[in-house]
């Protein structure tokens, strides 16, 4: 039996159902009563666990367990579903993924559930209890029910250690693992033997930074050291040496009752995740015997995450395999002709040869063959034209093999919303439009941070607290749309919110403060101009820093990402009404409309969306605004640049200048080049970091006859062009 | 060949056990289904031998996949697969009840290697006897008809308080068991002056449902053995999965002894440890009925009642499901009587009236 494909099974049956399991348990959020939630929930857990078992995945089998008893409970009404038991619930699941991802990247769990398992059982009897109790116990039962809640609360309070890192730290440590030092959270717990515990914990703390480097700690060193009792501290910390010297340099007889060392796993894209991780793996330090282990991090985990198979809906490929089938039979069809233009070529010689006195049967053979040849040719031409159009349907199949829904994606929002609205206590009303929308695998790739951020700007910025909004007369409740939609060659992302909107005059007076606009400036910007502001690099008009949003990363890192899979990204808004922010991206990735134009003796393809038309101008349209070529179009004054300029090469003395307009976030250049080509449809390659890399290159493609033409990079150009 | 369709809703349950029955060359897993619709459609087609079936599936369930199946195919025999769970345990039991021919516990231990290797043997074992009994229906009728006795509580009480011992009737038996158990028990008036002693080979965790069921539809107080349960006449104790099942003498108390020594003919619970433990502690007083089964537990030390002076009888070929242990302890001389599955109960009644 391959056991690596039962794993990859496993693993594949596993991620699948805990997304059920997810989705359902939000739902059961807003209709607690749904039968077919819970019992989608039920199975989709014991398949889990079964699973699990099978495969000798114990500690996930157990916390399965726990999980598929809970919804028995509740299934046969034993007890009543609450958001406090969902709120456990999702903190299980989010374990479960993470042992998932562990199986997955070290073959076993690597988290010890044991605290989330003891809160799953003191809610499963606790409820039990509950329905146990009898009209006459019922005083004390509720008593007693009031004191295991608080259990459970003490539960998470004291063993679990959990562990913000901001921002800023999350760098600090990602540039520490980059220079290959090890990261690793360090539970020391106290002796209560001391007989000075403050200067024993300044002792452990000079050891600790004597060795390592502390990131994080909590609590915090001030607090560490004062005179106050305290029963353990958490430090995240880089170390360049070896864990055990570590380990026995911190161990201060009489001062220290243990440590616990265990990797810490910097994960970008599941911050709760992560931070689930961090507060809930207790493996003690022994476990860590290998320390290559502790290396595989979570670069690690998403690289493999990106190149992990795609999963394709099966009509895809049976109408690819329709169409390689035609196009077999297809060219059956050349072996034929080929034989039939043999035999007339051996006619014709034969003919030739026979050339004789018989004038009028030589003129008969040869109009027969005349004949022959001119149907054949026509077979050819139709089989040809066959050939080409089963291949532009295979490369279109192929393409949407790489197509996903953008559900992928949007899936994880209702949760994060559930979770971020519970914490600010806002009250927040998801809408989902378009999910089934398909998306190049790529851009679905790259689109999640940037979603999660403008959402979380708009639940933490743009929807005001209920009370703010019954003042302003709206619904108490906020409303966030996340919609989907594909128009031509493009789709479009929205993020719509009913909150407060963007105020003109606060963007305006940012970004004025931070030089981005000039005083004079102010009032001839459009609204779309003081919007597109708030994408500038180091803007950010969160005037107070939540833990959620305003963390100093502004819309500019959204803007980058999402130009990077050549996409835009826009703001609208209304003061008072709410927000639209409005992403555009190319439908797939590796195919672009562009237009063929030359110049330096080279093709250069440039994405047609961002040309905005080609005009053909004299010397003489041209003038010189302070030294630099502008051209002026229907009354707008557009600079204009070489494409010899581009590439710092002297510019070619012309008499026709062949311009393109090019068109991005609002701002005009013209490109000045030799000749135009015409549109066509061309396919993305990569250029090999090896090669150097030129800004203002996006990549090559290969042309009809087999040259290389390189792709323009606009954004980039126009950077350039404006600095 | 036998042709065998693997029911799952876990893709990789179905790859499991696809791929530990295709290591047999006598057995060929002709296709999956993913639940009980899709197998139903299958099986329309491919008419298997043997069905493995797993009890939780989206759609239609395996209960009523298994209703479905005994209904329009009565000749497809089902193997279920379950998990441990109490719930679970309960409907395989009923399983059994409605014609599923065996199950199999869901793997679940250390490591992935450990727990094929723990399953293959048992897997393929309880397929090719499903395929080999396929002739032997002996449930007349499968949905069983039996209600929930309820006086049942009233009666245990005076049972319980009753510490009264007359004679001891030991029963081993294994596969095509609970059903041939559950043909017997049922049959046996509320006053036995006999306390029944049963290992029935079956999984941990499964003992107790299976106990708690022959309780709900007997006259007799029938519960999984415990250490210390006393031996007294109207109780009915079966070996719990995983443990011997053994009597000591207390006094003047036949006291239950439950132990995890090692296993005897790879079984545990033993029939051959029953035998050999209630022929010493309860000579002639001690009746042995060895039933369906495959292999050769029991055969042997009930041998040992029949020395002791006890009665024994085992159950005849015809009516066995498997007829492996009966016909063993046969063949050695070890029986006073075979007899029909239908006959047994009157064989405890006349020997309990001695």
């Amino acid at each position: 039996m391959n056991l690596d494909d039962l794993l990859k099974d496993f693993l594949e049956e596993a991620f699948e159902k805990i997304e059920i399991i997810d989705d359902n348990l939000l739902s059961l959020e807003n209709e607690p009563n749904n039968e077919d939630y819970l019992n989608e929930i039920f199975r989709a857990a014991h398949t889990v666990k079964g699973s699990a078992g099978t495969m000798g995945y114990e500690d996930l089998c157990a916390l399965m367990h726990s999980i598929e008893n809970i919804f028995t409970l509740l299934k046969e009404n034993k007890m009543d579903f609450s958001a406090d038991i969902n709120d456990f619930v999702l903190k299980a699941m989010d374990i479960v993924k993470v042992m998932l991802k562990n199986i997955e990247s070290k073959g076993e769990e690597g988290v010890d559930a044991k605290e989330i398992k003891k809160q799953l059982k003191a809610i499963e009897t606790r409820e039990n209890k509950d329905s146990k109790k009898t009209v006459k116990k019922a005083k004390s039962t509720v008593k007693k029910e009031e004191k295991s809640v608080e259990q459970v609360k003490d539960v998470i309070n004291t063993e679990l250690f959990n562990i913000d890192i901001t921002k800023i730290e999350k760098d600090i440590l990602k540039q520490e693992f980059k220079q290959n030092k090890k990261l690793l959270y360090l539970k020391i717990v106290f002796s209560q033997n001391s007989a000075m515990p403050s200067v024993g914990r300044f002792i452990i703390i000079r050891e600790i930074e004597n060795n390592a480097k502390i990131i994080k700690s909590k609590p915090s060193i001030d607090i560490l050291n004062s005179d106050d009792f305290i029963e353990s501290g958490l430090f995240v910390v880089s170390v360049e040496g070896n864990i055990d010297s570590l380990k026995s340099k911190i161990f201060i007889p009489n001062e220290v009752e243990d440590i616990q060392i265990l990797p810490f796993i910097i994960d970008d894209k599941e911050e709760n995740i992560s931070n689930e991780n961090k507060s809930k793996s207790n493996i003690k330090s022994e476990i860590i015997e290998d320390e290559k282990d502790i290396v595989v991090n979570s670069d690690n985990l998403t690289k493999k995450e990106s190149i992990q198979s795609l999963r394709v809906d099966s009509y895809k490929i049976d109408e690819l395999l329709n169409l390689i089938g035609e196009q077999v039979i297809n060219t059956s069809r050349y072996f034929r002709l080929e034989n039939e233009f043999d035999k007339r070529l051996y006619e014709i010689k034969s003919l030739i040869s026979s050339y004789s006195s018989d004038n009028l049967e030589f003129i008969k053979k040869l109009s027969q063959l005349l004949v022959d040849f001119k149907k054949l040719s026509e077979e050819f031409k139709e089989t040809n034209l066959m050939t080409r159009r089963l291949n532009s349907e295979m490369q279109q199949n192929t393409m949407k093999i790489r197509m996903l829904p953008i559900d992928k994606v949007f899936k994880r929002f209702p949760r994060m919303i559930r979770d971020i609205s519970r914490e600010l206590g806002k009250k927040i009303e998801l809408k989902i439009e378009g999910q089934d929308t398909e998306l190049d695998k790529t851009v679905i790739e790259v689109l999640g941070d940037p979603l999660v951020h403008i959402i979380r700007n708009a639940l933490d910025h743009g929807i005001e607290t209920q009370e703010e909004r019954i003042a302003c007369g709206k619904s108490a409740e906020g409303h966030i749309t996340l919609k989907a939609k594909h128009e031509g060659n493009y789709i479009f992302i929205e993020v719509i919110d009913d909150g407060k909107g963007l105020s003109r005059e606060k963007i305006l007076d940012k970004a004025l403060q931070k030089g981005l606009i000039m005083e004079g400036m102010k009032d001839s910007l459009k609204d779309k101009e003081i919007f597109s502001l708030v994408f500038e690099p180091g803007f950010s008009t969160a005037t107070s820093v939540t833990g959620l949003s305003g963390r100093g990363v502004g819309m500019d890192v959204v803007r980058k990402s999402m130009e990077k899979v050549n996409g835009t990204v826009e703001m609208e808004s209304e003061q008072g009404k709410g927000t639209v922010v409005r992403i555009k991206l190319p439908l797939t990735m590796a195919i672009i409309q562009a237009l063929l134009v030359s110049g330096l003796g080279q093709v250069y393809s440039i994405p047609l969306n961002s040309v905005e038309e080609t005009v053909k101008l004299s010397k003489k349209d041209l003038f010189f605004v302070k030294g630099h070529k502008t051209i002026n179009i229907r009354n707008n004054v557009i600079s204009v640049i070489s494409i010899e300029e581009i590439f710092r090469y002297p510019e070619k003395e012309r008499e026709d200048y062949y311009i393109v307009i090019l068109d991005y976030a609002d701002k005009k250049v013209g490109l000045i080049v030799d000749k135009l080509y015409g549109e066509q449809e061309v396919v993305i390659k990569n250029l090999d970091s090896d090669l150097v890399i030129t800004p203002g290159i996006a990549g090559a493609n290969i042309l009809g006859d087999g040259r290389v033409s390189l792709i323009l990079d606009i954004n980039k150009l126009i950077e350039r062009i404006n600095s | 060949m036998i042709k065998v369709i693997v029911v799952d809703d876990s893709a990789l349950m179905r790859k499991f056990l696809s791929e530990i029955l295709s290591t047999d060359n006598d057995i060929k897993v002709i296709n999956t289904a993913r639940d009980g619709i899709d197998a139903l459609e299958k099986i329309k087609i491919e008419k298997p031998d043997v069905i493995t079936l797993d009890i939780e599936m989206p759609n239609m369930n395996g209960m009523e996949t298994l209703k479905a199946i005994k209904k329009n195919y009565p000749k497809i025999q089902v193997v279920m697969i379950s998990s441990l769970t109490t719930e679970h345990a309960q409907i395989t039991i009923k399983a059994l009840e409605f014609g599923a021919f065996d199950f199999i516990p869901k793997p679940s231990g250390r490591s992935i290697d450990i727990n094929i290797k723990k399953s293959t043997e048992e897997i393929i074992s309880k397929v090719k006897n499903a395929n080999y009994s396929k002739s032997k229906i002996i449930i007349k009728n499968p949905i069983f008809a039996l209600t929930k006795l309820e006086k049942k509580e009233e009666y245990s009480e005076k049972i319980l308080k009753n510490n009264h011992l007359n004679k001891i009737i030991a029963i081993g038996i294994s596969t095509g068991g609970p059903n041939a158990i559950m043909e017997v028990l049922p049959k046996l008036p509320q006053d036995l002056k006999a306390c029944i002693l049963i290992v029935q080979h079956m999984p941990a965790g499964f003992t107790k449902a299976f106990a708690e069921r022959l309780n709900s539809v007997s006259k007799l107080y029938v519960k999984e053995a415990e250490n210390n349960d006393v031996c007294s006449d109207g109780k009915v104790f079966l070996a719990p999965g995983n443990y011997h099942l053994k009597v000591r003498r207390q006094g003047v108390n036949l006291i239950i002894d439950i132990a995890q020594d090692d296993p005897v003919n790879r079984h545990r619970p033993s029939a051959d440890v029953l035998f050999e433990s209630v022929a010493k502690n309860y000579s002639r007083n001690t009746m042995g009925i060895i039933m369906t089964g495959m292999g050769s537990d029991g055969a042997k030390n009930i041998g040992m009642i029949k020395k002791f002076g006890g009665y024994t009888i085992g159950q005849d070929e015809k009516t066995s499901i498997v007829y492996g242990m009966p016909r063993v302890a046969n063949e050695l001389g070890n029986l006073d009587k075979v007899v029909s599955l239908y006959d047994i109960h009157k064989e405890i009644i006349d020997f309990t009236n001695k």
